[in-house]
C-alpha cells in the first residue's frame, strides 16, 4: 500500500484499524478505549494490539507506542497506522518490510532552494518482525486526539501554527482559542503545576521577562479543568503589596495583601469569565481563602493561577501565592491512555511527537538524581518547594531538588533508557543509509537524519522553557514507583521531523516527500524500541544480580546465546518461548532477594552461574559444526534446561523458604 | 505565519516570548559560540521585531507557500468529509 498523499482523517484511521483486526484476527486485537472524545457527541477511540497467534495479553511484556496526542502533529498517526499494517503483513506472509530509494527535500534558509537528498532502500527483515510479534504485545495507538486532529486538518493555520489541544468545550469563555486542553500536560503526574514547583524559584530561570509572572503556568501548562473548589494562600513571609488572580483568560484587578475574603470575591466576580455571583470566597482576612465556583460555574472549570510579583516581604522572605486545586479532572483522551497503560500493564512506553528530531529521556519533571527521598510521590513534603532548576542555579542555603532515578542492579533504569534511546538514534541513521561516523557536513543524509538524545527536563531550557508536569512519558514511567510489581518500566518521547520539513505539517507529496522520510524514521525508531524491549526485558536477572552488572561477560554470553543462537531458528524460538515464562515467573523474586545479600550472590555465582556458563560455552563451541542447525540448537536448549533452570529453580525454592 | 529558525544567545531567546505573532516550537539546538537555534512560526511583523532584538532569523518556509499546502489538504479533506464512516459516532 503506498503512503498517503494527505494526512489521514481520524475516522479513516479508526476504520483502518478495524479492518486490520478483521483481516488479521489471529494477530490483531481491536481495543475500543473506555472514553469517547471530549467534543460532543464524542467519537469512539480505538487502538490495536499486535500479538503472537491467538495469545491473550502478556503481563510484563507489553509495549505501547502512541501518536497524535498533539492535534497538529500530522505525521505520527499516519506512520503508526501504516506500521501496524506492515507489521501484520510481514508477520503473516513472512516477508520483509521494504522501502525503495527515496528522494526527499529539506527547506533551506531563504532564498536558497530546497535541498534534495536521496536515501537508499531500507529493509526491516522478517526475522526482526517475527521476533517482536512472537515475544511482546505491541500496542499501537495512532490517534489519541481525534477531535483535535480533524479540527487542525479542516482549519488550516488556526492560531498560526495549528491546533494543539483537544476540543473540550469551554462554555465560560467565548474566545476561539479557549476551547480544549493540552492533553500532554493533563496526565495524573504532578498535575497541579504551580503546586508542584516553588514558582518564585522556578521563575528566576524560566520567567519570561515581559510576560505576566503567571504566564509560565497559565500559558505553557494549561493542564485542564478541575472541580470547582480551591484554596488560595498568601505565603512565603509576605507582608505587603498586591497580587492578581487569573481565571479562564482574564486577570483580576490588584488584590492588596491582607484584604478580607469579601474583597477577593468582589474582584473575582468582576471577571467576565466568572460573572454575577458565580463564585464565593470565604476565610479570614489575608487568607487562606476558600474559593468555590457556584451557580453557572458549578462544574469543572479551568485552574486558577496567580501573578504575585508585586507582593512584598522582609529580608530573606519568598512571598508568593499557593493555590491548591481539588484534583485532576483529566480529559477523556488522557484517561484512555492512562487506562491502557494501567490495565494492560505496559512496560515500555513510547510517545511519538513532532517536531525537533529528538529523543527525550525522563524525567521531564526535573533533573535526575539518586536521592530516594526526592520523588513526585512526596507531595505533602515537597509541594511548593521543588525548584525546577539545575544545581548551579540553586542558591544556598537551598537544597537542589532532583527527581529520583534509580540506576542500580538489576535494572539500571537510567543507563538503559539512554541505551535504548541511543539504539533508536542509531537505527534512524542507518535507515537513512548514512555513515554514522561521517564528519558534520560530509554526508547530508546524516546531517538531516540525526536525532539528539536529550534530557526531557532540559530540552528547551535555552529558550526559557523549564521542566514541565503532567506529561504522558512521566506518567507511564511513574507507574513503577507507585506499584513496585511493575518494575522495571521504561518510557521515552521521540520528536520526529524538523522545521526544515515544514514543522508540524510535513508535505506528503513529491518533490518534498517530507512525510515519506519521517515515516521511515518512525519505523526505524519504533522497531529499535520494540527490539530493545524484547532483549532488555528478558536478560538473565539472576546472573545479573549475582555479578552486580548486566555488562559482565557471563551475563552477555547468556543473553547472546539466547538471542543469537536459540532464536536463530524457528525451533529455537519455540524453545525460548516455552522456557521464558517459566524462568521469568520466579527470577525477579530471586534477583530481588540476592541484590542486598552479598554472600548469597557469591554463592550463586560460584556454584551455579559460573559452572553453567563454562559448560554452555564449551557445548556451544562443540555444537558450532553440528548440522543440521536444528540439532545444535536442540542440544543447547536441552543443556540450558538441565544446567540453568533446574538448579536455579531449586535455589529459588530454598530461598522462598528462607524468605 | 512563516516557519523560521531563530539564532541568538539564550538570554535573547528567553526575551522573545512577549512578541505578538511569534510562536517558538520544536527543540533548541546549540549553534556554537554560545548561540542557540530555536524553531518557530512568525508573522512578517514579528520577524522584524525579533531581528531588532538582536537575533538572526532565517525563513525556511514563507507563509504563502505554507498556507497553500495547508489549504490544499483542507480542501481534499472537506471533499471526502462524510464519505468515510465516523467510527462509533
Amino acid at each position: 500500500m503506498p503512503p498517503p498523499t494527505t494526512p489521514t482523517k481520524p475516522a479513516d484511521i479508526f476504520a483502518a484499524l478495524s479492518t486490520l483486526s478483521i483481516s488479521f484476527p489471529a494477530n490483531c486485537e481491536l481495543i475500543t478505549l473506555p472514553n469517547k472524545s471530549a467534543e460532543p457527541p464524542g467519537v469512539d477511540i480505538t487502538c490495536v494490539r499486535l500479538h503472537d497467534d491467538g495469545t491473550p495479553p502478556k503481563d510484563g511484556f507489553s509495549v505501547l507506542v502512541m501518536g497524535g496526542i498533539h492535534a497538529r502533529e500530522m505525521a505520527p498517526p499516519d506512520a503508526l497506522l501504516r506500521l501496524a499494517q506492515d507489521l501484520l503483513d510481514s508477520f503473516k506472509n513472512v516477508t520483509d518490510i521494504t522501502f525503495g530509494p527515496l528522494t526527499a527535500q529539506v527547506n533551506q534558509p531563504s532564498p536558497a532552494p530546497p535541498l534534495a537528498i536521496t536515501y537508499p532502500s531500507y529493509t526491516i527483515p522478517r526475522d526482526v518482525v517475527r521476533m517482536i510479534i512472537k515475544n511482546i504485545d505491541l500496542y499501537i495507538f495512532p490517534c489519541v486526539n481525534p477531535d483535535g486532529r480533524l479540527f487542525d486538518i479542516l482549519h488550516p493555520g488556526f492560531a498560526g501554527a495549528g491546533w494543539r489541544k483537544n476540543r473540550r468545550p469551554n462554555p465560560d469563555n467565548p474566545a476561539p482559542g479557549a476551547v480544549g486542553v493540552d492533553l500532554n500536560r493533563n496526565f495524573d503526574i504532578a498535575w497541579d503545576f504551580a503546586r508542584y514547583y516553588d514558582m518564585p524559584s522556578y521563575r528566576t530561570k524560566f520567567t519570561r521577562p515581559n510576560d505576566p509572572a503567571s504566564a509560565v503556568d497559565t500559558i505553557e501548562t494549561f493542564n485542564g479543568f478541575t472541580d470547582p473548589a480551591r484554596t488560595v494562600t498568601v505565603a512565603g513571609g509576605a507582608t505587603g503589596g498586591s497580587f492578581t488572580l487569573n481565571f479562564n483568560g482574564a486577570a483580576t484587578a490588584p488584590i492588596a495583601f491582607g484584604v478580607p475574603a469579601a474583597t477577593v470575591q468582589t474582584r473575582l466576580r468582576a471577571l467576565a469569565t466568572i460573572g454575577g455571583s458565580n463564585v464565593n470566597v470565604t476565610g479570614p482576612d489575608g487568607g487562606p481563602y476558600a474559593v468555590t465556583f457556584t451557580g453557572a460555574r458549578a462544574h469543572p472549570v479551568p485552574m486558577l493561577t496567580a501573578d504575585f510579583a508585586l507582593l512584598t516581604g522582609g529580608a530573606g522572605s519568598n512571598p508568593h501565592i499557593e493555590i491548591r486545586h481539588a484534583g485532576p479532572k483529566t480529559e477523556p483522551e488522557t484517561l484512555n491512555v492512562e487506562w491502557l497503560i494501567d490495565t494492560r500493564k505496559i512496560r515500555f512506553f513510547l510517545d511519538v511527537h513532532q517536531f525537533g528530531r529528538g529523543i527525550l529521556v525522563p524525567w521531564g519533571l526535573e533533573d535526575n538524581g539518586t536521592d530516594q527521598a526526592m520523588t513526585f510521590l512526596q507531595g505533602s513534603t515537597w509541594d511548593w518547594k521543588r525548584d525546577g532548576l539545575q544545581e548551579a542555579d540553586v542558591l544556598p542555603p537551598r537544597t537542589n531538588y532532583n527527581e529520583y532515578m534509580p540506576n542500580n542492579i538489576p535494572y539500571y533504569l537510567g543507563d538503559k533508557l539512554t541505551e535504548i534511546a541511543n539504539s533508536m538514534q542509531n537505527a534512524i541513521v542507518l535507515a537513512a543509509g548514512a555513515d554514522p561516523k561521517a564528519a558534520p557536513g560530509a554526508d547530508p543524509k546524516l546531517d538531516h537524519s540525526t536525532y539528539k538524545v536529550v534530557s526531557s527536563a532540559r530540552s528547551d531550557a535555552a529558550r526559557g522553557v523549564g521542566p514541565l508536569s503532567g506529561a504522558s512519558d512521566d506518567y507511564a514511567f511513574s507507574r513503577q514507583f507507585i506499584d513496585t510489581s511493575r518494575v522495571p518500566m521504561y518510557s521515552l518521547t521521540v520528536e520526529t521531523g524538523e522545521d526544515e520539513e515544514n514543522g508540524f505539517h510535513p508535505d506528503y507529496t513529491a518533490p518534498n516527500n517530507h512525510y515519506q522520510k519521517i515515516e521511515r524514521e518512525i519505523y526505524a525508531a519504533v522497531i529499535a524500541y520494540a527490539t530493545a524491549a524484547v532483549r532488555f526485558c528478558k536478560w538473565c536477572l539472576i546472573a545479573t544480580a549475582a555479578y552486580g552488572s548486566r555488562a559482565h561477560p557471563d551475563v552477555e554470553f547468556l543473553r547472546a546465546l539466547r538471542d543469537r543462537e536459540l532464536r536463530s531458528t524457528r525451533y529455537g524460538s519455540r524453545v525460548v518461548a516455552i522456557l521464558e515464562p517459566v524462568y521469568y515467573s520466579f527470577s525477579p523474586a530471586v534477583a530481588r532477594f540476592l541484590v542486598p545479600r552479598r554472600r548469597c550472590r557469591l554463592l550463586v555465582r560460584a556454584v551455579i552461574v559460573r559452572p553453567v556458563v563454562v559448560t554452555l560455552q564449551a557445548l556451544a563451541a562443540a555444537c558450532k559444526p553440528v548440522r543440521p542447525r536444528r540439532l545444535a540448537v536442540g542440544l543447547l536448549a536441552t543443556a540450558i534446561v538441565v544446567l540453568t533452570l533446574l538448579p536455579v529453580a531449586a535455589v529459588a525454592w530454598v530461598l522462598s523458604g528462607v524468605v | 505565519m512563516n516557519i523560521v529558525r531563530v539564532t541568538a544567545s539564550s538570554d535573547v531567546l528567553r526575551g522573545l516570548h512577549d512578541i505578538d505573532g511569534l510562536l517558538m516550537a520544536g527543540s533548541v539546538k546549540e549553534a556554537g559560540g554560545g548561540a542557540w537555534t530555536a524553531s518557530g512560526y512568525a508573522t512578517d511583523g514579528a520577524i522584524a521585531v525579533v531581528r531588532d532584538r538582536g537575533a538572526d532569523v532565517d525563513i525556511l518556509l514563507d507563509a504563502q507557500t505554507r498556507m497553500a499546502q495547508l489549504n490544499r489538504v483542507a480542501a481534499q479533506a472537506r471533499e471526502t468529509e462524510g464519505s468515510a464512516p465516523e467510527t462509533g459516532a
